[in-house]
């Protein structure tokens, strides 16, 4: 593992468009989050600066985070695709490696990516969240939102690197994914049924990190609504569509990605490097 | 001998295409090896395929007699197959870094190969920099990482300038010359009849001949004579049965006799026979023309 885990560091760590990529996704993030801390819309009963406080700012810094998923997705896509266009992979199998080491080895870069996103998402969360926050909040309340969004990049990754091992061509790949998103995938699920729609992969994938019930949120009235149930939710008025429950999501993702990674790993073994 | 590598009745067909059609070899420890094809006779596809990059239709191979386990293997093949394959954008340290991470090897053996290779000068440019000569050299550097048991080379002196070919020549008799195998895919038959001990020649995927390189280089002698009125001495040459074919080159007559046939021996004949030879030449038959009989 061990082994492993150096390959890669030493392929990425001297790879510049992988950093410039890395530093772009975190410099978006931290001015999205810094520039919206900046705008305090207050009216009476409604405000946004709520979004920076504990608990609430876990939700939307994730939810802000997943905008940005797409440049962790091409980076996995990027660093895979240049194992095939460098016949690298190829190479390594001839030195020694196993093909299934080939998959570990990214899947190591899947982990590590997210983990640094998760901890972007994490220390600027708390930065943010201790300036914002009046007194003692409720600091790790609703801090699971985090692991899911972790589970949510390792899952766009896991696509992502699916495609690339598919298509073995990172333009293409790319393309493909953004493609996946939107149009693709949204035209093929509306040919279904309204039940069957949010169980499909992009769909589920991206559910995972709902934009923050803005009103309740911003109108400090969510304990209200968690005790009484009698605050409008966005996708009761209408705003946003009811999805599935959580639990079930996360469910489904999780399955996704071992399928996913299975794919990976039937292809790997059975193709011509 | 100690069996290095046994390759049995090996298939690869791509579509109608044969790559690979029953292919047959044992390569035993100290050989040096060549396989000799023309373009598109199936050698790469052997070599990607005992190396473990591409799947065989049927058929099997063997390293070591299984003696090592599957990954322990390839820590003692050293390979470069067609093109060098590195990180265009890392260095030449951190691409053989990376090959000795694969191999288990330690990183301080990299100055040894690039010195062997004479690119330690270029040790920290990036790949992307290198001439195509430096590239082989480097794909020869890595081969070489750990002083492994066996390399396996598929044209090899590809794209090399004269003084890199021999370089590389160098490297493959040294590397024999200590006991090391040798598996050297080329179609340069001068390559395969001066750094090769035995030979094995493809066409079309298939096997049409392996031996020893002086077994299959062997058969008939010739020689090139030269006398004034050398006509002469062909009638009573064939009439003593020493002559099997003779044909003129310009002033000169090329003869082939048997094998037997020694330069003293065909000099004193003529000489008998009231002609004194002014050249005696003794050809070699070459692997070239051997090889061109056998392709047909």
């Amino acid at each position: 593992m061990r082994k492993l885990l150096n390959i890669e560091l030493t392929k990425l760590l001297n790879y510049t468009s992988f950093k410039v990529i890395l530093i772009l996704h975190l410099a978006l993030f931290s001015l999205v989050i810094f520039v919206s801390s900046q705008i305090d819309i207050s009216v009476p009963g409604f405000d946004t600066v709520n979004f920076f406080r504990f608990p609430h700012i876990w939700s939307y810094f994730t939810w802000v985070a997943s905008w940005f998923n797409l440049l962790l997705a091409i980076l996995i896509i990027m660093v895979t695709g240049n194992e095939f266009s460098y016949r690298t992979f190829r190479q390594h199998v001839i030195d020694g490696l196993s093909r299934t080491d080939l998959l570990r080895g990214k899947l190591m870069v899947i982990f590590l990516i997210a983990a640094y996103s998760f901890l972007m998402v994490f220390v600027s969360g708390l930065i943010y969240g201790l300036i914002f926050t009046p007194g003692p909040g409720a600091m790790f309340a609703g801090i699971e939102t985090l692991s899911i969004y972790f589970l949510q990049t390792v899952a766009y990754m896991v696509i992502g690197l699916l495609l690339a091992v598919l298509l073995r061509s990172t333009a293409l790949s790319i393309i493909i994914f953004i493609l996946l998103r939107f149009p693709i995938e949204p035209i093929i699920r509306s040919f279904f049924d309204r039940a069957a729609r949010p169980f499909f992969p992009m769909k589920s994938v991206g559910g995972l990190t709902p934009m923050p019930e803005f009103l309740s949120i911003s109108s400090e009235n969510t304990f209200e609504t968690a005790e009484g149930g009698n605050a409008l939710s966005l996708s009761e008025i209408g705003l946003v569509a009811e999805g599935l429950p959580l639990y079930l999501q996360v469910i489904m993702v999780l399955a996704y990605t071992i399928l996913f990674t299975g794919l990976i790993a039937y292809m790997l073994k059975r193709r011509n490097l | 001998m100690q069996k290095i590598l046994e390759i049995k009745r090996l298939t690869k067909h791509y579509g109608r295409i044969k790559a690979v059609h029953n292919l047959t070899l044992e390569v035993e420890k100290g050989q040096v090896f060549g396989i000799l094809g023309p373009n598109g006779s199936g050698k790469t596809t052997t070599l990607s395929i005992i190396m473990g990059v591409v799947h065989q239709q049927s058929g099997s191979f063997s390293w070591f007699g299984n003696s090592k386990s599957d990954s322990g293997w390839k820590r003692d093949v050293g390979s470069l197959i067609e093109v060098p394959n590195f990180y265009p954008y890392l260095s030449l340290f951190n691409n053989l870094k990376i090959v000795a991470g694969i191999k288990e090897l330690p990183v301080a053996d990299i100055d040894r190969v690039l010195k062997i290779t004479n690119l330690y000068s270029r040790k920290h440019s990036s790949y992307s920099t290198l001439s195509l000569g430096m590239k082989q050299r480097l794909a020869m550097a890595s081969v070489l990482l750990g002083d492994p048991e066996v390399m396996v080379l598929d044209e090899p002196t590809n794209g090399l300038d004269p003084e890199g070919i021999a370089e590389v020549r160098n490297i493959i008799s040294g590397e024999a010359q200590k006991g090391k195998t040798v598996i050297l895919a080329s179609h340069i038959l001068a390559e395969v009849e001066k750094v090769c001990t035995h030979v094995a020649v493809l066409k079309g995927g298939e096997l049409l001949a392996t031996g020893r390189v002086d077994q299959l280089l062997g058969g008939d002698q010739v020689f090139l004579i030269s006398a004034p009125d050398i006509k002469r001495l062909e009638e009573p040459l064939i009439r003593a049965g020493l002559l099997k074919s003779s044909e003129m080159k310009g002033d000169d007559l090329l003869i082939t006799c048997d094998p037997s046939t020694s330069s003293a021996e065909l000099n004193k004949f003529a000489f008998d026979n009231g002609i004194v030879l002014s050249k005696i030449l003794p050809v070699k038959k070459s692997l070239e023309s051997q090889f061109l009989e056998l392709v047909k």
